[in-house]
């Protein structure tokens, strides 16, 4: 063997003799066809896979929400039992939280940094495939125990004592505490990941102050999930102890303090809310700049803002618990630290409304999502400073006031930004449009509808109806706010079935230009969709918001025009072939079903744990014998040549499409 | 520009049903609004609260009105053509806007945090001359224990359940218990709610300037019936206060003949006795079971189980002797009775005065 000089890495080519490790299956090649899903380490289609999954999930979620809001339309409902009732709350935000807006933005992160940043891929496209199927497993795994009847009903809070096997028997948390248990290990190589992906893979020139503003909130995020997801792990795996194996750490006879599981799950569960904020910021602020044909007002604000809120969102997790019992000193101490996270937080509203004055607004659907995220999570924000008074939490905290709090920041604020990323990004990823006309239609039902929904609810609280309550007594006063609310959720209803129609309608609006929008950042330069290896030309960058410098210069005169000749990231006569990218690999999915099967055997029979552990040993084993990039394979791509031609339409190049534009 | 007529009226539709929603919601009768104490504490925070949520209101009228305005005066016009030539001053910022608008948030929330201090300790204080009573939560109903203190005319301790009464101008200083899980005492009018935890004793004040029945609930979620585990706070004047104390320090009588004779060996026979106290009559619960009311002077109280049924409908007592499990999760077993014996028992438990 030859000395080694430069960095270690596994070396393509003839040396590696060890093909099929456990000589059982050949390494999958497939690029194309439904198989190749389930082996691909492309992180475009790990991101789609993300999306897509995320969907359901929030048809899922939000038919829980739909019973939940059955059940209280009136008072006394007899929708739902108090069982079900609980369940109902306990699913809806367990789903909305870690299986519907964590993996959206794992979507978006996962499909965009890598183009964002002008890299091939992210730094370990296995591990990529790896989280996303374990991800995956996680949610099948707590929705089969809801098939099955174990169904948790104990908040996705899960407060101890009530979490223990004295008040919940049955397997209902068991499932709850496994699923986030797979889910966590998703988030956190998926963490390491991407932060690897930010930092090592730039672009040429792509310097940290030129990384487009979603990557950066994203980073920061990433950075958020691999410090908060230990937390809750720890607490996640001594509840799994006291439950299976008598560990009696949250049990108070045996001398344990609830107050500790609080601690442990909103040191993790504040930060949480910054990690599934962040992005969706990320996400508008990439929106406005185009649509407001203006660059982003105060992108270094922008980007040091977001930084502070990851810093500062460490220290306010108590106020989560102004009611618990703390003493003064330490509801006062989180008190002031709640206040000031609002300063970097209204920095970056005040800088999103620098960036529409004096612009030229155009509003598209994507446009309006953005913008109503920032009149929606203002709102938000508004109603988490009066929480940060904290005699005033002690009337607000679980009541209703904090329902419409969190709906305001997480639904008004991230998935309205998500779907703003739906129909900004739609485009560059399947290179078909999502209806405009739909998109709109589908914007004012969800902004009637979130707002009739959530609004109400800030004079519920205030008028002292509890959360987390499976019913209420008439003459409380709460009747016509509750009914208006009911109404609210059932047009959100509708407009979610109006999008799902223009994803299925927009099958036929085929891409004419890869850069509809006149966009901003690298990934609009190539094609749209992007080819398997991302970018033709090798990417590099002189400014932040690149493509658009490529785009636009200003003349002597100091006025700005279109350039005469365009640097394209995309060429028609790209020989692809000539690209070595990562192997498919069936390691990742192999690993990964090992996981809820540990978990089932773990609930229900060790037997079932032994075959887990074993996919997942083995699975390890066989992927580390396994190179990242296969040497039998000829470096095939769905557009290289020989291969048969693709079911996707053919990317549009920004060479060939731009002209006419 | 002939949408901006439509946009305006749309706007006023828009505000005039969010004025009215608000105006409505504040109007209705709430018994448990929090925006209108009936005590100091809960005042205190109202006063609190009121004027951070009108700077909160300030805010959301200066940022709404900047997106609206910006929304409507740079809308794109039909005749602008999207050439370079026509695009907006390209602006990157302006550090001064941003020092502006970081320090002046932090100069309001500084405001804000210094009137805020010291009512988080007020909240947490124990004041001189307050009055000591013990609340035990458990699933899902609140027991109160009234330790003696002649100062308030308490004599010999008192133990009732679901109804607090206090006396009306007093400070009550609660001392929190949990049975079982976290709950959370809570009667808005009176003061915010402050959580009851297993295996801690949490302090909490209360007063009410006025005689009055507050409402209240336990806002820890809890488990089945959390939604069940309600309460009221019953604040008397001086007399009335006196006239309560007496009559839960009073001995019971013994029913001597009839149904409610019948009732009382009856309340043995199926149990109620191994979990339910009366004190002077029944006062060993067996080991193990779980804790249920102190029935001594049921029918002095307004309501029972976890204050979700009115006591002086006899139809409601009489479903409950008949299926305790109508409030879900109830904890409370007793056998199939036949009717004959739920009218003993109810002659009974009338008796309990």
């Amino acid at each position: 063997m030859a000395a080694i000089d430069g960095p270690l890495e596994l070396t393509a080519g003839d040396e590696i003799q060890v093909r099929n490790p456990l000589g059982t299956f050949r390494r999958p090649t497939a690029t194309t066809g439904w198989r190749s899903w389930f082996t691909t380490v492309d992180h475009k289609k790990i991101g789609i896979m993300y999306g897509a999954s995320a969907l359901v999930f929030l048809a899922i979620g939000g038919l829980e929400a739909l019973l939940i809001r059955a059940q209280l339309a009136q008072p006394n409902g007899q929708v739902l039992s108090p069982e079900a009732y609980n369940q109902a709350f306990t699913m809806h935000g367990t789903t909305m939280v870690f299986f519907v807006i964590m993996p959206l933005l794992a979507a978006f992160s996962n499909y965009l940094i890598p183009l964002q940043i002008g890299a091939r891929d992210v730094a370990f496209p296995r591990l990529n495939a790896l989280s996303f199927w374990i991800f995956i497993g996680a949610g099948l795994f707590v929705y089969s125990g809801v098939l099955m009847g174990h169904i948790p009903d104990n908040g996705w809070f899960n407060y101890a004592p009530n979490s223990g096997l004295s008040y919940s028997p049955g397997h209902g948390i068991d499932f709850w505490d496994f699923g986030l248990q797979i889910a966590g290990i998703a988030s956190l190589v998926g963490a390491v990941n991407l932060i690897v992906t930010c930092l090592n893979m730039r672009a040429p020139g792509m310097t940290l102050m030129r990384m487009p503003i979603f990557t950066w909130m994203a980073l920061v995020s990433q950075f958020l999930l691999l410090f908060a997801i230990p937390v809750i792990t720890v607490a996640l795996f001594l509840l799994m102890f006291d439950r299976l194996f008598g560990g009696n750490f949250f049990v108070v006879d045996q001398g344990a303090d609830p107050l500790l599981w609080q601690h442990m799950f909103w040191i993790f569960g504040h930060p949480e809310v910054y990690i599934l904020i962040l992005p969706a910021f990320g996400i508008i602020s990439e929106v406005i700049p185009v649509f407001a044909r203006k660059p982003l007002f105060g992108y270094p604000f922008m980007v040091f803002s977001g930084i502070a809120i990851g810093f500062m969102g460490w220290g306010v997790w108590a106020h989560h618990m102004f009611a618990s019992g703390a003493g003064p000193v330490t509801v006062a101490a989180f008190s002031l630290s709640t206040m000031f996270i609002a300063v970097p937080t209204g920095v970056k509203i005040f800088n999103w409304i620098g960036t529409l004055w004096g612009g030229k607004l155009r509003f598209t659907a994507a446009m309006m999502f953005a913008v109503a995220l920032v009149s929606q999570f203002t709102i938000g924000g508004l109603s988490g400073v009066t929480h940060s008074v904290a005699p005033a939490d002690t009337q607000q905290t679980d009541t209703y006031y904090i329902v419409a709090h969190f709906h305001y920041v997480l639904f008004g604020g991230s998935l309205f930004g998500i779907f703003a990323g739906f129909y900004f990004y739609w485009p560059k990823i399947f290179g078909r449009f999502l209806s405009e006309r739909l998109g709109k239609l589908h914007f004012w039902l969800w902004f009637i509808g979130f707002n009739l929904t959530f609004g109400p609810m800030h004079i519920l609280g205030l008028q002292g109806q509890p959360r987390r309550t499976s019913t209420y007594a008439a003459g409380m006063g709460w009747d016509l706010m509750n009914l208006l609310s009911t109404i609210g959720s059932f047009i959100i209803a509708i407009g979610f079935l109006v999008f799902i129609y223009n994803v299925v309608a927009s099958r036929k609006n085929v891409l004419d230009n890869p850069d509809p929008w006149d966009a901003r950042t690298l990934e609009w330069g190539t094609a749209s969709p992007p080819p398997a290896h991302n970018y033709d030309v090798e990417p590099s960058a002189t400014h932040l918001d690149e493509w658009w410098h490529r785009k636009y210069e200003t003349d002597d005169r100091g006025k700005l025009r279109r350039r005469d000749k365009i640097e394209y990231l995309s060429d028609p006569n790209f020989d692809a072939s000539s690209v070595h990218l990562p192997s498919p690999s069936y390691w990742p999915i192999i690993v990964a079903a090992g996981l809820p099967l540990v978990a089932y055997g773990l609930i229900f029979t060790y037997w079932l744990a032994a075959l887990g552990g074993l996919l997942v040993v083995g699975g390890l084993f066989g992927w580390g014998f396994e190179p990242s990039v296969d040497p039998d394979a000829g470096h095939g791509h769905d557009d290289a040549p020989g291969h048969a031609p693709s079911p996707e339409p053919e990317p549009v190049a920004v060479g060939a499409g731009a002209e006419e534009s | 520009m002939t949408k901006s007529p439509r946009l305006r009226r749309a706007g006023q539709v828009v505000l005039g049903l969010a004025l009215t929603l608000i105006v409505a919601g504040c109007a209705s009768n709430a018994p448990q609004d929090t925006l209108k104490p009936e005590g100091k504490y809960a005042r205190q925070i109202d006063n609190l609260f009121k004027p951070v949520f009108l700077i909160a209101v300030v805010v959301f009228i200066l940022v709404e009105g900047l997106v609206l305005f910006s929304v409507l005066k740079y809308r794109r016009r039909s005749d602008d053509l999207d050439e370079p030539a026509d695009f907006p001053e390209q602006i990157h910022g302006s550090t001064k806007l941003e020092i502006g608008w970081t320090i002046l948030p932090a100069v309001v929330l500084g405001l804000v945090a210094i009137v805020t201090i010291p009512v988080i300790f007020t909240l947490n204080s124990h004041p001189k001359g307050s009055m000591d009573i013990t609340v035990t939560g458990q699933k899902y109903w609140w027991a109160y224990d009234y330790p003696t203190q002649p100062d308030v005319g308490i004599t010999k301790a008192i133990t009732t359940a679901n109804e607090l009464h206090i006396p009306a101008g007093k400070t009550v200083y609660l001392s929190l218990k949990s049975k079982d899980v976290i709950h959370s005492f809570w009667a808005p009018r009176l003061n915010g709610k402050r959580d009851v935890v297993p295996g801690r004793v949490h302090t909490w004040l209360l007063q009410a300037d006025k005689p009055g029945v507050y409402s209240g609930q336990c806002a820890e979620f809890c488990g089945t019936s959390h939604a069940n585990m309600r309460l009221k706070v019953v604040a008397h004047d001086p007399a009335s206060w006196d006239k309560w104390v007496a009559t839960m320090e009073a001995p019971l009588t013994k029913p001597t003949s009839g149904l409610a004779a019948e009732g009382y060996t009856l309340f043995q026979q199926k149990g109620c006795s191994g979990c339910h106290k009366v004190d002077g009559q029944w006062d060993e619960v067996a080991a193990g079971n779980p804790s249920a009311p102190n029935l001594t002077k049921l029918f002095t109280r307004d309501c029972f189980a976890g204050c979700i049924y009115n006591l002086d409908d006899r139809n409601e007592l009489e479903a409950w002797l008949r299926n305790p499990q109508r409030k879900a999760g109830s904890l409370m077993k007793i056998g199939q009775l036949s009717e004959d014996e739920i009218d003993r028992l109810y002659a009974y438990l009338q008796t309990l005065k």
